[in-house]
This record gives structure tokens, sequence and C-alpha cells, in this order.
């Protein structure tokens, strides 16, 4: 979820506030992603305000930020509702990732910040590692190695940007399963981007991104997975 | 909490009016106490680094602190107030790097926005962002607060105009730091003309279509140069 520049916690009042509705937004957000929630399901502020045993300001406040994420909207005179991600949806999740992970591998390529490389080595080889196990394990490799692209390049409001797609991206990586066979591709795609970024090639990075946001936009505009 | 008493409608029990009215609540009194103190930021009532009394605010808009609350966490969200420990809530005042920051994600979301406008060719879009560009080459001799609204309106219309609601939604967040950058601007503009020129060269650029490498060159030094005039100023607060 998007968290503001400058965290500052310690405030008395305003801390009991902010961390109300974060955390209820947390709670409801791996709800969702889990399937509890399943699509067109609708929110009730009084009903969760019950279940959690919180008022209804912070409910609001969480679902307000759940539909900036794209995980909820609200319907005016008719309630909040979880979303489904349909094909149009998920290109627009890669189109949009595609512009802030390419900003960010610029940075990151002119910049060659050591130790944030050396870590996306790491979440690499995790992914290898994992690459047989389990998809939600994949899933959770996938992200971080994309976290921290973008966090290599040292942009607050960069960062933030990105936070507001984590949770529709991991909608869109849970429906990728079918797509990769072997599973070798997607371990493949990562390193050749972290290799690219390595070696100070700003447009093969570039390149390899776009490739690789239009290669999953791609697989999951066809109707049907392959069986 | 924050229950507006001027939003309900006479008779009614508290369980209907959630019911019917729960979601409109949402921009209800914590989303108008955002838009006066966000209002009080751009107009200057608020300074740069200024100190915001939170029960002074709910007494002067005869509220409760709920509300006030809220709309802090939503102008602190935005990037216009911040907190900091055991002190209070302060409007911000853009340093250099957060300058360079809001133009380095500005150049991101608009370059591809523009490429996508582009490539799209949606005419209708297209007439929209004209009819902006036109009201901003009458508003040159006019207030700079005026020309501020209509150039942040050509920077929204073009990235609204790709169609693309997610990088619509990415430009949000930086809107409102965007405002303060271009208020922060007008002592750079000695000749307004080249305010105007600018976005000409883009709208012009993107409504043919046909070069995206001049189209990217275009945003990326409209974005370069504003960073970089703001960036002399040292740190930045409206100048005067």
């Amino acid at each position: 979820m998007p968290s503001p520049a400058r965290p500052a916690p310690g405030l008395l009042e305003p801390l009991q506030l902010r961390s109300t509705p974060a955390l209820i937004a947390d709670r409801l957000r791996s709800e969702i992603l889990e399937g509890a929630f399943p699509p067109h399901a609708q929110l009730s502020e009084v009903e969760l305000a019950r279940q959690l045993q919180v008022s209804r300001g912070p409910i609001r406040e969480a679902m307000q930020r759940l539909i900036q994420e794209g995980l909820l909207r609200a319907e005016r005179n008719r309630g909040v509702f979880v979303v489904e991600l349909g094909q149009d949806d998920a290109r627009d999740v890669y189109l949009a990732r595609g512009a802030i992970e390419r900003a960010a591998a610029e940075i990151v390529t002119r910049q060659a910040p050591e130790a944030p490389l050396r870590e996306l080595q790491q979440i690499v080889d995790r992914l290898a590692a994992s690459a047989d196990g389990e998809w939600a394990e994949v899933i959770a490799h996938d992200l971080a190695f994309h976290e921290a692209l973008v966090g290599a390049a040292g942009s607050a409001r960069l960062n933030r940007m990105f936070r507001t797609l984590v949770a529709e991206t991991r909608l869109c990586l849970i429906r990728l399963e079918p797509f990769y066979g072997g599973r070798t591709d997607v371990v493949g795609e990562h390193q050749a981007i972290l290799d690219a970024v390595r070696s100070g090639n700003a447009r093969s990075a570039d390149r390899l991104i776009r490739l690789h946001m239009d290669a999953s936009a791609a697989r999951l505009s066809v109707p049907k997975p392959p069986a | 909490m924050c229950y507006n008493p001027a939003m309900s409608a006479p008779g009614e029990g508290a369980a209907g009016r959630v019911s019917r009215l729960g979601p409109l609540q949402i921009e209800s009194t914590p989303s108008l106490a955002a838009a006066r103190i966000r209002a009080g930021i751009f107009d200057g009532t608020f300074r740069p680094g200024g100190q915001l009394n939170e029960v002074e605010l709910a007494r002067e808009l005869g509220v409760s602190r709920g509300p006030i609350r809220e709309a802090f966490q939503r102008l602190i969200h935005e990037g216009l107030l911040h907190a900091e420990r055991n002190r209070g809530v302060f409007v911000v005042a853009l340093d250099e790097q957060s300058i360079r920051d809001v133009y380095f994600v500005r150049d991101a979301v608009e370059r591809a926005a523009a490429l996508r406008l582009a490539g799209r060719r949606d005419q209708e879009a297209l007439g929209k962002l004209e009819k902006v560009l036109h009201s901003m080459e009458l508003a040159m001799d006019g207030e700079w607060p005026d020309l501020v609204a209509i150039d942040l309106e050509f920077h929204q219309s073009l990235v609204s105009a790709a169609g693309s609601p997610r990088l619509a939604r990415a430009f949000e967040p930086i809107y409102a730091e965007t405002r303060l950058c271009l208020s922060y601007l007008e002592p750079h503009y000695e000749r307004r003309r080249d305010l105007f020129d600018e976005h000409r060269a883009i709208f012009e650029a993107v409504g043919s279509g046909e070069d995206t490498g001049l189209i990217e060159r275009l945003i990326r030094e409209h974005m370069s140069e504003s960073a970089a005039k703001l960036a002399g100023d040292g740190a930045a607060g409206p100048a005067r």
C-alpha cells in the first residue's frame, strides 16, 4: 500500500489514526488477495467495523486506500465492491509498471549502486531455487525483484507509485502460473534484466523490461490459459 | 466519528442512514476539511514549513478533531503536509531533492502517457488538450496562479488522454506537489511566452504522433529544465 513519503511515527494522536487505517487496509488486502472476498463481493462498512472492533472512520479511510490501489471500487449509492481484474486492466497494470520500472532501471543502470545490485542477484537466485516449488513462492520472489529494482532508484515518489500497483500485480501473477510451463522463463527474464542493468547497458535494460511487461500483458490477454 | 449532520435527511434512523449513505460519507467532512486546508496551502494562507494546529482548525472550520485528523492524513498522503515526531504537523517546504524527484516521476509518467496518446490518435482527447493550450495563451498576461492552474490542467489532460487509468492514478499523488512546484516557478519565466511555446511544442509533437523520439525529448527537456530552474533556488518556498 502507499505510505507517506515521510513516515513520522511517534506523534501521539495522528500515529493512532494513521496506523489503524493502514492496519485495516493490510488485513482487507490480504483477505482479498487470498480470495476470502471474491470479485464483486460487497464490503459493508458497518459489518467490518463490528468484526474488527473499530469505528467506521478508519474503515472508510482503509477502503479509500484500497480504492486507490484498484482493489475496491465505490459505486455511488450502492456501496463498495471487490474489483475483478479484466484483460484491459491487466494490460494497463503492465503499461504503468513499464513506465515506472524503465525510469527506475535508467537510474540504477547509470548509478550501479553496489548493495542493491547484490540484493537483486540474491532475489534472482532465490527465484531460481524456488522455481519448481509453490507458485506462491515464485510470485513473492518475482514481486520482490521488481520492488527492489524500483527501490534501488532511490526515488520516494516512484516507490509510492509502484506500491499502488503491487496488489494488482499480485493478482496478475496469480493468474500467470499456467503460462510458465518449465518456469525457466521466469528466472531467465529476470536474470537478463539484471545482467543488462549491471553491465551498464541502458538501452538493453530498457528493451528487456519492455519485453518482460509486454509478454506478461500478452499472456494475460488470451481468453483461456494453456491446459 | 466524523459524521456530518448536514448530510442526513431529517427523521432517518442511524441504521438506515448508514446503509444508504455509507459510501458517500467517504467524501464528506474529512474531504471538505482537506479541501479547505489544501486551498489555504496553495493560496499562501499556510506558508511552507508552517505548523498546523488541529484544535484551532477544528474550531475555525466548526468540526470535531476527528475529521481534521483524517484530513491531515490525506494531505500527508498527498505530500502537502508532513508529521514530525513529537512536534506536530507541518506544511511541506519542498527541498531540492524533492523537487528533482517530483520532476523525475512526472517525466516517467508523462512520457509514457504521451507516447500512448500519440499511438492512439484520439482526436477528442487531442482537441481537449488543444483547448487547454489555447486558454494558456489567453492567460499569458494574467495572474501567475491562473497560469499555474492551466499548466497543471495541460499535464493532467495529457495523462488522462492516454486512456490508462493506472497512469492517471499514478499522477494523482504528485498532483499537489506539482502545483507547489509550478507556483514556485514564476520568477523563472521572464518571458511567459516561453512557457506557452514549450507546451505547444509538446502538443504538436504528440498530435502529429510521428516522431516518438521527439516527443520523449521534448518532455524530458521540459521536466529537466523546470527542475534545474527550481533546484537553483535552494530551499524552496514561494519566491516573493
